[in-house]
């Protein structure tokens, strides 16, 4: 047998596209040993979606979870180095699954499959925080992230232990998500206006003055919107 | 006859441990009972934020070595370019020690596996890694590229070698050196029916730069390498079998399932200690 024939024969054990005793008969080994790949690949796919999508797991439950996950292997095959990556497709996917009428599946959920996602993302996102930058500056790792859903209180008040609490009702909402500049944790608010006037200040390079004669807000208030953005890590200072 | 210099001239770094992420806050302060640091090559390719900076303090304060799972050398599909990028950038950044992976197969077709599948010992299989090793040793010329025995769970009929000879092979034909993980002999031995030890005397030793050690779950019908237990005593009497016949070799545990806490992992880093000393005596490991 050549190289060629018998890493497809084990391409399609591991990819269940084929029976594994047939494979067994053809490459000459033990069915039961080499059912063990399969169940490796298959186990390792889902550990990085169980990791990384916790509270789409648990919204979803465990059996819709399971058959999820199933079509999910065979739709979407992991195709990065990076295991946890084997759960980058899952949000589209499930998205998909939603628009064409999944019984059990609700647009709320991909949005909250989407956003912790894009928590991974934003954990691993490759900027560097300055520690002493020369100006205030933004967060590099900030990501703003557009959603029909307010999945940010939803995911707080699931944090606080709030679990049965209905799925929200539709409504645009922007989340931020950055990775805190100490803690090196994914910290995410919802996009309400102090924040995102101090973002819009830093941006600009205005110091509190400045903005506050451009804004026309109290100069107060703007100190105060831009000691808030830097004490959550948003906005670093010199 | 090999005529190669012992370990290709690599340092002796006493006995390590892989860095694992709940150990990432305690391990800095246990320099005296790890000497090196194993990193997971993949875990940092992409690294920004929390693995960044322990990377960066790892590389710092311990000798590091990298030890990977997808460069997927026996795979008919081609090397894999972007990885090799991101390997080669994260050796650039860490200059470590030597880097690593496994002869086997995690990738083919397109599709990502994330395990270690056997190629099999065929002369068509050898051409082809000896091939492939050259390839990725050409990239980083002054940073020596170990292949790794791998356990595996399948003898396939189209074999026409055996491992150790297979191994000995590429390792001359491909002038690399190997890490040999003496946990994946004993589970090999053990689930394919050999000697353990004639298989160790039958690789080229001069050309082992590093061990590996690691539990594993004995199921009955297979043994099945979890690298989530203690050591067992027979993976204590081969690895000391081993350095007896290859002198200091850095000896690295590795355990990456049902994590211990980090007093656990040093304990038995003690224990693979006491063995290596019982072996060759106190031998200081080289630093920095």
């Amino acid at each position: 047998m050549t190289l060629l024939a018998l890493e497809r024969l084990m391409h399609e054990v591991v990819r269940e596209a084929r029976p594994v005793d047939a494979a067994a008969a053809s490459l000459g080994v033990d069915p039961a040993r080499l059912s063990i790949y399969r169940d490796f690949v298959r186990h390792h796919v889902r550990t990085a979606l169980d990791t990384n999508l916790g509270v789409t797991r648990a919204l979803l439950g465990p059996d819709r979870w399971g058959a999820l996950f199933e079509d999910y292997l065979r739709a979407c095959p992991p195709s990065s180095w990076e295991l946890n990556a084997a759960a980058e497709a899952f949000p589209d996917f499930l998205a998909r699954q939603v628009d064409e009428g999944r019984p059990g599946l609700h647009p709320f959920h991909a949005s909250v499959a989407e956003f912790e996602w894009t928590q991974f993302t934003v954990l691993r996102h490759p900027a560097v925080i300055p520690p002493a930058p020369a100006a205030p500056t933004l967060n590099p790792t900030l990501t703003l992230l557009e959603q029909g859903w307010p999945v940010v209180p939803f995911l707080v008040a699931w944090d606080r232990g709030e679990r049965g609490a209905p799925l929200p009702e539709a409504r645009a909402s922007l989340a931020l998500l950055f990775r805190h500049p100490r803690t090196e944790r994914c910290c995410y608010f919802a996009a309400h206006d102090d924040l995102l006037f101090a973002i819009k200040a830093t941006h600009d390079e205005l110091d509190a003055e400045a903005a506050a004669a451009a804004s026309g807000h109290a100069l107060e208030a703007v100190r105060g919107a831009l000691d808030r953005a830097h004490e959550l890590g948003l906005v670093i200072r010199p | 006859m090999s005529t190669t210099i012992p370990r290709l001239g690599q340092p002796f770094l006493g006995y390590g441990v892989g860095l694992r992420r709940p150990h990432w806050e305690g391990i800095f302060d246990h320099a005296d009972r790890v000497d090196f640091l194993e990193i997971l090559t993949e875990n940092f390719l992409l690294a920004g934020g929390r693995p960044r900076t322990v990377l960066e303090r790892a590389a710092a304060e311990f000798p590091l070595v990298l030890h990977g799972t997808a460069l997927s050398i026996g795979s008919v599909s081609p090397l894999d370019l972007d990885y090799l990028d991101a390997v080669d950038a994260l050796i650039d950044r860490v200059r470590p020690l030597w880097w690593s992976d496994h002869l086997c197969f995690s990738s083919a077709f397109g599709v990502e596996y994330h395990d270690l599948l056997p190629v099999p010992f065929t002369a068509e299989a050898l051409d082809h890694v000896v091939e492939r090793v050259k390839q990725v040793q050409a990239r980083q010329p002054n940073i020596p590229f170990l292949l790794e025995n791998p356990s595996y769970y399948v003898l396939y009929d189209a074999n026409e070698m055996g491992e150790a000879e297979f191994l000995s092979e590429v390792a001359r034909r491909a002038d690399c050196g190997l890490l040999l993980d003496v946990n994946n002999v004993y589970v090999n031995s053990r689930n394919h029916g050999y000697d353990p030890r004639a298989f160790i005397d039958a690789l080229p030793l001069d050309r082992v730069v590093q061990l590996h050690v690691a539990g594993h779950e004995d199921l009955g019908s297979v043994i099945i390498d979890t690298h989530g237990a203690p050591l067992i005593p027979p993976v204590h009497a081969l690895l000391a079998y081993t350095l007896e016949r290859t002198g200091p070799v850095s000896t690295l545990l590795e355990w990456d399932n049902a994590l211990p806490t980090l007093d656990r992992l040093l304990v038995e880093n003690d224990a693979v200690r006491a063995t290596g000393v019982g072996a060759l005596g106190e031998i200081a490991p080289w630093r920095r």
